[in-house]
């Protein structure tokens, strides 16, 4: 088990120190698409998602994963719905459930704040479960896992040949218009197109360890659950949610089972997601100190301080309630051509895009 | 006419906040840079790093990048 933790530990160094270096923030690709018609970033989203859905199928022909999804859950309204919202809150907080944690790592103060409205998000998604969990149900269309891969009677080997395709016909068109390299006045600079690829063989990785995607809300649930049981345990033991168990499988690569409840204590959640977590968080804070980069300030304006906490909290509920984050369903999920993946990316735009505009409300006025 | 340069401190804010700060202190000083003023940004932040001179350029204007210690300093002139 020790030594699971420890090779996600270090994959987590590695995507920490390559998303600091890079700049690889998902919510500034997807953002800046609407705020400031820019697509040269959105680019290297397209070749993680093509390299990681080919490096996927390529475990999954070997034997060495499994892509039936025994990790399903509900799918319906509450993947889109929770997308809308998500997408909107990683635009006012800057940064995604990962871009937060390297910021914080590079001392990002307004990240950290984010970071505390994640779990603020996350507490309040327990406090209302019961009520909410009847609400989302009722716009469930299924649960059980249903995947473009079981629907459309194509052997899986066509679609690997089309993403290695897709991904060399995008690489060439860009190489042709000079666009595939990105240019850059910071120190360090790691182009955008090599985390890519360096950070889809880091998802693979994580999938190969752990034997499914990477995830990280659900330890965040942990925290808010952790300090919920500190103001009062009676009231921690109040909420249902922290009960509920979401994790339990038999995990091949440690030869042990693995399961976890969203309550505060050591379980499997935390052995396959807290490493990565810390992982990214000092990859990020060694590429930072190494650049003479670090620095934390507090010097900002209050109403940034707000939004980035409004921000934050609105990807901590979203997540909950769509039962997953945009890792969850962008990185795992929507290359294994997932139905809940594309409910949530057909949400995520349109947040995305009113996250944007009222965040230049906010900001120019 | 002789201008003192302005500076701003922008570290530390979220990250599309920062250019857009940026080019509003930029739209908001026009006349005065055509006539010589120079801003002068202190940003942390390495996309703004990248996207604020980027945008600057756009709008006609030039730029230097200078590393500092733990940040950098965008300056933006005609």
């Amino acid at each position: 088990m020790s030594s699971v933790f420890i090779l996600l530990l270090i994959i987590g160094i590695i995507a920490g120190f390559v998303m600091h270096r890079s700049d690889f923030c998902v919510a500034s690709m997807l953002r800046d698409i609407f705020m400031f018609n820019r697509f040269d970033t959105v680019f290297s989203l397209f070749f993680l998602l093509l390299m990681s859905a080919a490096l996927y199928l390529l475990l999954f022909f070997t034997g060495l994963i499994d892509i039936s999804h025994p990790w399903a859950g509900m799918v319906g309204g509450r993947q889109f719905i929770g997308g809308i919202i998500f997408g909107a809150g990683m635009v006012l907080a800057g940064g995604c459930v990962i871009g937060t944690l390297y910021k914080i790592g590079s001392g990002n103060v307004s990240s950290f704040f984010a970071f505390i409205g994640i779990l603020c998000g996350s507490f309040v998604y327990a406090v209302i479960y019961p009520e909410i969990s009847n609400i989302a149900g009722r716009l469930d269309i299924t649960s059980s896992f249903v995947s473009l891969y079981s629907l459309i009677h194509i052997p899986m080997f066509y679609f690997f040949i089309f993403y290695l395709v897709a991904f060399a016909m995008l690489f060439f068109f860009l190489k042709n218009k000079n666009k595939l390299f990105l240019k850059s006045h910071v120190y360090g600079f790691l182009q955008p197109f090599y985390a890519s690829v360096i950070l889809s063989f880091c998802l693979a990785g994580i999938f190969l360890i752990t034997k499914m995607p990477l995830g990280i809300t659900s330890t965040y649930t942990k925290f808010s659950a952790f300090f919920a049981h500190l103001i009062s345990s009676d009231y921690y033991e109040s909420f249902s949610y922290f009960s509920n168990t979401v994790l339990n499988y038999h995990n091949s690569f440690a030869d042990s089972d693995i399961s976890g409840k969203l309550g505060y204590h050591f379980d499997g959640i935390y052995l396959i997601q807290l490493p990565v977590i810390i992982g990214i968080l000092a990859g990020s804070f060694f590429s930072a100190l190494n650049l003479k980069e670090f620095s934390v300030n507090f010097h900002i304006p209050l109403k940034q301080f707000f939004i980035a906490v409004a921000g934050g909290f609105l990807m901590g509920f979203s997540s909950r309630l769509a039962g997953g984050c945009n890792v969850w369903y962008l990185f795992g999920q929507l290359p294994l051509l997932d139905l809940g993946a594309y409910l949530f990316l057909g949400g995520l735009l349109p947040g995305v895009w009113m996250g944007s505009k009222f965040l230049e409300k906010l900001i120019v006025g | 006419m002789d201008f003192e340069n302005e500076s701003f401190d922008l570290r530390g804010q979220i990250c599309p906040s920062t250019l857009l700060t940026a080019l509003k202190k930029i739209n908001e000083r026009k006349t005065q840079l055509k006539e010589g003023l120079i801003l002068e940004f202190k940003v942390d932040n390495r996309d703004a790093i990248n996207t604020i001179p980027e945008s600057a350029t756009r709008m006609g204007y030039r730029f230097d990048v200078e590393k500092s210690h733990g940040f950098y300093k965008i300056k933006i002139y005609k």
